[in-house]
């Protein structure tokens, strides 16, 4: 024991070792002497010894074998103990030990050797009597079997690990398609846990398309006609999805050659399938859509080779397909030129593109049958900078041209005829915003003409502003009609506004969409103004109305109140004519000279009351414009005998005589016979009264100029030329020799006048001062 | 002579008009109103109505539009008022009346000619 770094052998772990009471280490005690162990085994012979408390402290080595030292590297250690060749060992060594050599009972354990790393068995067993304290030591080394186990566990270890982690799918399948044994990776793949997909068989959860094949993989490999089969396939993963896959399935074979089981490794494809699914599909849709375009589009590589065309391509330039099929650029190109109005041009701009590969070019082509293409030219570019080719873009865009054309032709008159309309007129974009004014815009607003930016705000009245432009808000939002009435701020006059009546109509396309609003600004000021004077008047017509409605119901009281006021005043003047005149007329008896007299003096009066109520009676009326004629055929000459007769009386009275001059021809007229009647009366009786007695009235009546000419003269004191403007005169009473004497009211010739002037006749009249008077009334 | 019936309702003008009636040999019959004007018209069957307007109870319009002259042919109708507006006047002659005459121009004499023509049914003056 010289060497302090080895150490003997002890034990590693308590887990493998076994101390006592095993058959088996009761099988291997035994008390042998050193040299019947095998000579590959080390032996030695210890004397435990103890402490006073009968602990085990140390040992000392009596007797070793060769082996013992080569195993254990200790140098002549028979005497020595081992805390003299080994200070620092365990004392747990000393407790085995010792509990062996106390008990008797033997014990063996592996353990190892840190210093050699080499493992061993130790068998351990009393040496001697029950009072010895020697034990025997044999040592086995084990060490190369201990490191094939460790090899073998960790290399299962390694399996397991690899079979669950790896990054694909691996599952052992019993030849009946059972599921034995699965790696998490599998599960994650149809979703299952393991537990549950090992209660299934493969045709659980094989989609039904792809179960036959599946199964013929199976049975190659199972008939010898395959040592494995891979093929893509679809699961059905326990959430119902379809995943696909791809499957490798060979056999695990038995020592017998036959087969245990089938392992399968399984790849989740699922992404890659998609992928290819949208490559095909990405692929389809844009030959759909290089076909489906209304482009003609053609593809050069860098040198001018054509690498591609669509067919609207031919159909647009009308290219022969052998042309086309020799890919020749040049070729194409020079067919193209017979068909340009501009070859030259076109070539030019050809050449210059080719040249300036970075430019992207778009122009119009005009061919020599009308036609106008639009050409649109790319360079086509690798992930680098690199030139690939050239993408070229054909349209027919003649349609379009020609109603662009139309179009602009269009606007044009449109703009021509807004101009020429008194109105000022705008046009607005869908979303309000005004592009065009018309000239009488430019002209009131006096905003710079073309300028379509200005807000309305500077000219509208402030108390329009707001409710104007909300309003324009709403109908551009709802695409409702604009109408609405506001102020323009009159530049010609400032500090006065001019009212306007705004209308805007949006344009819809035939989808119904708005493409544009029409508005037009009417000025309505004079009629605005008009409108606020007719309403004056309107109320000032109704007030008038209303007047007149008063005053119609004044007039009917007044008339009521003539007529009953004549009823009234006639009444008591009717009792004394009456019992006067039957006094009179003898209803009491003869009267006296005297009572005659004074009786004929009241009558008289009371006839003058009479006369002036009635004349008073006739001006009320029209005065008051409420006499209406009732005209008829009117036979004068007759007219004039009936009123002549009836005062011939008073004629023969006054010893007056009458002379009447008519022609044998009826003279008629239209007129009321009852009213010219009075007239006459009153202008005969006049006469009668205005001349001496003995002296002769004339009455002329004659027809001129289809007029009924009826003159009425008498031989009376005359009348003065300036009194004769107010015989027609209400009340008026001329001073004369007879005027005093003759009783009068002074309203016969003034209502006289009004009949014959309601008639459209005249009245007028000449006198001679002491030779007389003639009143003419022409009808 | 015939029966003349007086419809006015002034005391002195029916007793003055009555006078002047029976002194021209006519037997008159007086009312006071149109009531009783009816109801004289009715019991005496007269051949002339002289007859007044303005009147209490039923004025002398009422009583045409009540008589209806159309039934009474042989009764000739004379209004004697002192309503002389053309509307009482074509009202009256409308509802039957043969003259219309204003109290205030016809004089006891005028009167009595008046009304022996129409009981002569002579030519009225």
């Amino acid at each position: 024991m010289t060497k302090k770094t080895t150490s003997s052998p002890k034990p590693q772990s308590t887990t493998r070792r076994s101390i006592a009471g095993s058959q088996e280490s009761k099988r291997n005690n035994r008390h042998a002497p050193v040299g019947f162990f095998p000579q590959d085994d080390g032996y030695c012979v210890i004397e435990l010894l103890f402490d006073a408390e009968q602990k085990p402290v140390n040992y000392r080595f009596l007797e070793v074998n060769q082996k013992f030292k080569q195993k254990t590297g200790l140098k002549n250690p028979v005497g020595k103990t081992v805390l003299e060749l080994v200070p620092d060992i365990e004392k747990r060594w000393f407790e085995a030990y010792g509990e062996v050599a106390l008990t008797g009972k033997p014990a063996h354990f592996e353990d190892s050797s840190e210093v050699m790393g080499r493992w061993f068995h130790v068998y351990a067993s009393r040496f001697g009597g029950s009072e010895s304290r020697k034990v025997a030591l044999l040592f086995t080394d084990i060490s190369e079997h201990t490191a094939a186990q460790r090899a073998l566990r960790e290399s299962e270890q390694h399996l397991r690990a690899t079979f669950n982690q790896v990054a694909v799918g691996i599952a052992h399948m019993s030849l009946d398609g059972k599921w034995t044994r699965v790696n998490q990776k599998f599960c994650d793949i149809v979703g299952y846990s393991s537990k549950e997909i090992l209660s299934q068989r493969f045709q659980d959860i094989t989609h039904p398309d792809d179960f036959a094949a599946s199964v013929r993989a199976a049975n190659d490999i199972r008939d010898g006609q395959a040592a494995s089969r891979s093929l893509e396939k679809r699961y059905i993963r326990k959430d119902g999805r379809v995943v696909w896959v791809s499957v490798t399935i060979a056999p695990s074979l038995g020592r017998t050659g036959r087969i245990k089981h089938f392992i399968t490794v399984i790849e989740d494809i699922t992404s890659r399938k998609q992928d290819a699914e949208s490559l095909g599909y990405r692929s389809a849709l844009l030959e759909a859509q290089n076909e489906a375009t209304p482009e003609g589009i053609l593809i050069v590589d860098a040198k001018g080779k054509i690498l591609s065309y669509n067919r609207r391509f031919v159909r647009l330039w009308g290219i022969p397909k052998e042309l086309l099929k020799a890919k020749d650029d040049n070729a194409a190109l020079a067919f193209a030129m017979t068909k340009l109005h501009h070859p030259k041009k076109f070539l030019t701009r050809f050449n210059y593109l080719y040249k300036h590969p970075k430019e992207v070019s778009h122009e119009e082509l005009i061919l020599k049958d009308g036609r106008i293409f639009e050409r649109y030219g790319a360079p086509v570019r690798k992930s680098g900078d690199e030139l690939y080719g050239w993408a070229w873009f054909f349209q027919d865009i003649t349609v379009r041209k020609q109603a662009e054309t139309a179009l602009r032709k269009s606007e044009e008159r449109f703009r021509h005829l807004a101009d020429s309309m008194p109105q000022m007129v705008w046009t607005a974009d869908p979303d309000g915003r005004l592009d065009y004014y018309n000239r009488q815009w430019y002209e009131f607003t006096g905003f710079h003409k073309g300028e379509t930016s200005q807000s309305w705000r500077l000219i509208l009245h402030p108390d329009d502003a707001d409710i104007c432009l909300e309003a324009w808000q709403e109908s551009v939002q709802t695409g409702q009609p604009y109408q609405m009435e506001y102020r323009f701020k009159d530049r010609h006059k400032p500090g006065t506004y001019r009212w306007f009546l705004g209308k805007a109509l949006p344009v819809r396309d035939q989808s119904g969409q708005i493409v544009k609003w029409f508005g037009t600004c009417t000025d309505i000021d004079d009629i605005r103004r008009m409108l606020d004077r007719k309403h004056e008047l309107e109320e000032m017509a109704a007030d008038l109305r209303e007047q007149h409605e008063q005053l119609l119901a004044l007039s009917d009281a007044k008339d009521e109140f003539i007529t009953l006021a004549s009823h009234q005043l006639r009444t008591p003047a009717t009792g004394v004519k009456q019992f006067v005149g039957m006094l009179l007329e003898g209803y009491e008896g003869k009267l006296t000279k005297g009572q005659r007299g004074m009786l004929e003096i009241a009558y008289e009066s009371n006839e003058r009351q009479l006369k002036i109520i009635d004349d008073l009676l006739k001006v009320a009326h029209v005065d008051a414009g409420r006499v209406r004629l009732s005209k008829s055929p009117c036979d004068f000459g007759k007219l004039l005998t009936d009123v002549i007769r009836e005062q011939q009386s008073a004629f023969q009275k006054r010893h007056q005589k009458v002379v009447v001059h008519k022609p044998a021809r009826v003279v008629k007229a239209e007129a009321d016979p009852r009213m010219i009647r009075m007239v006459l009366e009153n202008l005969i009786d006049n006469a009668s009264k205005y001349s001496p007695e003995g002296k002769t009235i004339t009455v002329d009546l004659s027809r001129k100029a289809g007029h009924a000419i009826i003159a009425i003269s008498d031989q009376g004191v005359g009348i003065y030329k300036k009194d004769r403007d107010k015989l027609f005169q209400k009340f008026s009473r001329i001073d004369n020799p007879l005027s005093t004497t003759v009783s009068g009211t002074g309203l016969g010739l003034y209502w006289g006048k009004k009949i014959i002037d309601l008639h459209g006749g005249t009245i007028s009249v000449t006198s001679k001062i002491r030779q007389g008077t003639t009143f003419t009334i022409s009808l | 002579m015939a029966t003349v019936l007086i419809v006015e309702d002034n005391d002195h003008l029916n007793n003055a008009y009555k006078i002047i009636l029976e002194k021209s040999g006519h037997k008159a019959v007086t009312a006071f109103d149109g009531d009783e004007g009816l109801q004289q018209a009715a019991k005496t069957k007269p051949a002339v109505i002289l007859l007044d307007l303005l009147m209490p109870n039923k004025t002398g319009l009422e009583f045409l539009e009540e008589y209806d002259a159309a039934k009474h042919p042989e009764t000739r109708i004379i209004v004697l008022t002192n309503l002389g507006e053309e509307k009482q006047v074509k009202a009256a002659m409308a509802l039957g009346a043969h003259r219309y005459i204003l109290k205030a121009h016809a004089s006891p004499q005028q009167l009595a000619t008046i009304v022996n023509h129409i009981v002569k049914k002579e030519i009225e003056p």
